[in-house]
């Protein structure tokens, strides 16, 4: 503008040049008004309007659309199209400063002469590395999560699947890795034992992370799965933050705060609850009580067991939560847990078959009262934007007191000469467990981030078995455990992620310490698919169970000592691709186990010379898009396994492992009917078995095994204030016959040179479930869906 | 003679320089306005967005610029195909949104406040759909909570109401959903908007939603 204006006044002075010399005044002022005219009409005008134009790519020359471009605090700029390119006119001039931005991608600022020519300039924008686009490392991991993005699972699917009646680990299971040892207690993942399972929440260890179980009843996990917002089953490789698991890793967190105060109340063929869950009014804390009580009795009246239920299941349960925002960036988090329960079952005595007479036969009775205590305390705190604490505390205490009886038809004590050994016995259990943990971490630019932290473990196990006027013997065990870790997350570019950790752990019981390495990454080789590959030794202490020894004397007795840390060595490598709501999973991994606790050795105690190995390969396919409507997955393990371990001959595939195990799952939900169907059929070939009477050792192989889970689920307000959600579900709907194996019998009473067995199936071919859960407060809509309890 | 002319053109210049800068503004922003409205392609959109946000850059006083460019990446979300990245843009956006709330010229000014909350629970809307079924819970909350300020600050506003109509009616009964008072929102909404056609509007604020209250109550017969 003021450059127009110099030339106007320049221009006066040309015009008192002109006047001096024209000889009329006319023409001159007729001049000066037609030039001042035109300037006039180019000031007003956008003058000397010079464009910028060019291509915005990223750095593999990919036309980058929507971008905006523009000189720093002007109007003036532009915005590239869908091929990259952009154009704008710029009225300043000289030495401009150039600002390029895009969502994603790193800004970048420059500076532009402008003089009276065009310009041509292409922009090359580099990828900012966000959390959100980076590549995730997912080798042996499934994450079930409602916050992050590319998961496979959501919470929400872990408690929607049939057949899994609202146990976490029923949904785990059809998950590959997984094993149908609905038999036993816990969760047995690529060839290892159910301990050797580890289960976390919100970052400490949990002891007692599964109901006691009863001798090939099985069991259920103890939580709940509403108390948690996310789940990682890590069927091997994962943090070096985690540790004391061979096999497998279930990290759990429970919820923060809930949106509103609410009350729940739920009714069902197998009990009743209700608790309350009250959201401050300044929503900066919450506490909540809940009460449940189970009792399997009617059930069992009214649908017949093959086993005698003479107190059915029977469970008092209260828990407490408390959880507070101590700033804008920090939680505190208590749980705290009770539960009794009460079990007591008579069955057929598997030696007392070879008695022709069905009178004279012995039933063998099992009474179990577990007592459980557990609080779970948790603190999260950002020190900065840079450094994040968390620090999380648990206690438990576990009692079990079992009582096993060998009872005649008649119901009272055996006096039979062969049985005397083991017509009564009492077992009394008892597992104090108390840890802490602490982790820092420090973000790095660029979204790397590192962390540190220590562990402490003390545990108190004791049993004390005794057999009336015969035995009284006591075992008992303490640890003091401690560890130290580190673990770096670092991405390489969007594409390239990896993860290095280091584990040293040290156990007082066993006088050692070990160190493990932990290493894992993953890189993006398509807009949908990556690799992924981990590998890390893991090391866990040899259980109590596994050393306490079946010795009729009266003294105490502790056990050797000169043991080692078992150890399980995971290679694994992953491939994943996800497309519009498609998702494909294949993972292949090979586990290496050593120093496993052999025990039955002539003239010594256990000793830590087993060993044994794992391989094999798993698939995962998820749809959520094609059928409408309709979510499914399909999931596939091969194994291939064998170990030589405890009282094992030779190294055999336990009977633990079935070689092929297949799931499809689905689920559909009718929105404007607000009802849904869900559906879970499972196969597992054969396990093998124990035939004593073969000279092979487990080379007995069950019949297949088949199971369908199917729920039903309805949704309803009632009065517009109370949410329902109406459930019914039927396992084994089919009449498949399930034999997970044999009980074989402990002598030869009829002198056939056979020893008798008996098949181990469940209870029941089916298992019916009715229940309705409501609540006012809150709409649990979200949660809804999902009550298949 | 001359110089009398010299002079008036001399302040003529002047004048129009300094009347410039601030005309600028409006002639940009009405200009933009313009170009949004008329906008029917992505890379249209991207423009008239991309533009709103060089003039929020500069006018670092004004709200109005950022509001435009976020709403029009706001309503962009609720078709985009790829609802992740559209979601995870919006995400980033909302703290720029929210200061806008602390800006001195909003801070006294109830009217503006009430758009910039209901330009928040539009954008926590368009952020649940990325995953309505796991998001619902955190962003439905957020939603009401962002509406119903919006209808406090400035009860004459109807673009809360119609939001609001539009999430009671498409929203399932059992998940909270209300047909009825849906309606009774949307006429209100319309009655709203036609006291709002009479007013003048000189400092360029929202008078989007007209349509969306006539289309929602032609829905509901």
């Amino acid at each position: 503008m003021f450059n127009q204006i110099k030339i106007i006044f320049s221009w006066q002075a040309k015009e008192d040049y002109f006047c001096k010399q024209a000889t009329s005044w006319e023409p001159i002022y007729f001049m000066k008004n037609y030039l001042l005219i035109i300037f006039l009409l180019l000031s007003i005008s956008s003058a000397a309007q010079i464009k910028i134009s060019g291509t915005i790519t990223d750095k593999r020359g990919q036309p980058i659309p929507g971008a905006n471009i523009g000189i720093v605090n002007s109007y003036d700029g532009g915005s590239s199209n869908s091929e990259g390119q952009y154009s704008f006119s710029c009225s300043e001039k000289g030495q401009q400063k150039i600002k390029v931005s895009m969502i994603g991608f790193v800004k970048q600022e420059f500076t532009l002469d402008i003089g009276t020519s065009n310009i041509t300039k292409n922009i090359s924008l580099k990828e900012k590395i966000s959390k959100l686009k980076a590549v995730r490392i997912t080798a042996g991991a499934f994450e079930a999560s409602d916050e992050k993005q590319g998961t496979s699972l959501s919470s929400l699917d872990m408690v929607t699947t049939a057949g899994s009646d609202g146990d976490v680990i029923g949904a785990l299971k059809t998950l590959p890795g997984t094993q149908q040892t609905n038999d036993r207690e816990g969760l047995f993942v690529r060839g290892g034992l159910g301990s050797e399972t580890q289960t976390f929440i919100d970052g400490t260890r949990v002891r007692n992370a599964f109901n006691t179980g009863i001798p090939d009843l099985g069991s259920r996990g103890r939580f709940s799965p509403f108390i948690f917002k996310g789940t990682i089953f890590s069927a091997g490789g994962y943090s070096a933050l985690y540790g004391q698991a061979l096999s497998s890793a279930l990290i759990l967190s429970t919820i923060d705060l809930p949106e509103k105060s609410s009350a729940n109340l739920s009714l069902s063929s197998v009990g009743l609850g209700g608790g309350y869950q009250h959201l401050t009014k300044n929503k900066q804390s919450s506490y909540g009580l809940n009460y449940n009580f189970t009792n399997l009795g009617p059930y069992f009246k009214v649908i017949p067991q093959n086993i005698e239920f003479i107190r059915a299941p029977l469970a008092h349960q209260i828990d407490a939560n408390y959880r507070r925002r101590t700033s804008k960036t920090g939680m505190i988090k208590f749980y705290g847990y009770w539960n009794n329960t009460q079990n007591i079952i008579r069955r057929d005595n598997v030696t007392s078959l070879d008695y022709d007479l069905e009178s004279k036969r012995y039933k063998d009775e099992f009474g179990l009262t577990n007592n459980n205590v557990y609080a779970n305390l948790s603190y999260q705190e950002f020190l900065n934007t840079k450094w994040k604490l968390n620090v999380g505390a648990n206690i438990s205490n576990n009692t079990d007191d079992v009582r096993t009886r060998i009872l005649t038809q008649d119901n009272e004590l055996v006096s039979d000469i062969n049985f005397l050994q083991e017509r009564e016995r009492n077992i009394l259990g008892e597992n104090f467990f108390t840890t802490a943990k602490l982790v820092l971490q420090h973000y790095l630019p660029k979204e790397n981030t590192i962390r540190f932290g220590t562990e402490y473990v003390y545990q108190n196990d004791e049993q004390a078995v005794s057999i009336p006027n015969l035995v009284n013997t006591r075992y008992q065990e303490q640890d003091h455990y401690k560890a130290l870790f580190t673990e770096a997350d670092i991405y390489l570019t969007n594409s390239l992620a990896c993860k290095i950790g280091l584990r040293a752990e040290h156990s007082q019981r066993l006088g050692k310490l070990n160190l493990a390495p932990r290493i894992s990454a993953a890189y993006k080789v398509s807009k949908g698919g990556q690799f992924s590959a981990a590998y890390g030794i893991f090391y866990q202490n040899p259980s109590f169970n596994a050393l306490s020894q079946n010795t009729l004397t009266n003294q105490f007795y502790t056990p050797n000592i000169a043991l080692d840390f078992q150890r399980a060595d995971h290679y694994i490598l992953n491939y994943l691709y996800q497309k519009k709501g498609r998702l494909l999973r294949l993972e292949a991994y090979n586990k290496e186990y050593k120093n496993l606790i052999k025990t039955g050795l002539p003239n010594s105690g256990p000793l830590s010379s087993g060993s044994g190995y794992a391989r094999g390969l798993e698939l995962f396919y998820r749809d959520k898009t094609t059928l409408k409507g309709i979510d499914y997955w399909l999931s596939y393990s091969y194994i291939d396994s064998k170990r030589d371990f405890l009282n094992y001959p030779t190294a055999v595939q336990p009977s633990f492992v079935a070689n092929h195990v297949a799931s499809l799952v689905f689920k559909k939900f009718w929105s404007k009917k607000m009802f849904g169907i869900n559906g879970t059929y499972t196969y597992s070939s054969g396990r093998p078995y124990n035939n004593p009477n073969e000279n092979e050792f487990m080379m007995g192989r069950t019949i297949d095994y088949h199971t369908l889970g199917l729920s039903l689920n309805y949704i309803r307000t009632i009065g517009k204030k109370i949410f329902s959600v109406f459930v019914l579900s039927i396992n084994n709907p089919l009449n498949f016959k399930q034999v997970y194996g044999y009980n074989y019998a402990q002598q030869d009473l009829n002198g056939d040179g056979l020893l008798s067995r008996k098949e181990i199936t469940p209870p029941a071919r089916q298992f019916i479930f009715l229940g309705t859960f409501m609540s006012w407060g809150i709409d649990r809509s979200q949660e809804a869906i999902n009550n298949n309890l | 003679m001359k110089n009398i002319v010299s002079t008036t053109l001399i302040l003529f210049l002047f004048s129009a320089a300094f009347a410039q800068d601030k005309s600028q503004f409006q002639n940009i922003m009405s200009g933009t306005l313009q170009k949004m409205s008329q906008a029917k392609s992505a890379d249209a959109y991207n423009a008239a967005a991309n533009q709103f946000a060089r003039i929020a850059a500069k006018e670092k006083n004004e709200w109005t610029p950022q509001y435009y460019s976020t709403f029009i990446k706001t309503f962009r979300a609720f078709e985009a195909k790829d609802k992740a990245t559209a979601a995870s843009e919006l995400a980033v956006l909302t703290p720029a949104v929210e200061n806008l709330l602390t800006l001195e010229s909003v801070s006294k000014d109830k009217m503006a406040q009430s758009e910039i909350h209901t330009l928040l629970a539009m954008m926590y809307s368009a952020r649940m759909m990325e995953n309505p079924m796991a998001l619902g819970a955190k962003f439905t909350p957020l939603n009401a909570e962002h509406l119903a300020k919006a209808m406090t600050l400035n009860e004459k506003n109807p673009r809360p109401y119609i939001l609001k109509a539009q999430t009671l009616f498409f929203t399932p009964e059992a998940f909270g959903g209300d047909k009825a008072k849906a309606k009774k929102l949307s006429k209100r909404a319309l009655e709203l908007f036609g006291e709002e056609d009479k007013t003048e509007n000189n400092n360029f604020l929202p008078r989007w939603g007209k349509e969306q209250a006539e289309n929602l109550l032609k829905q509901m017969k």
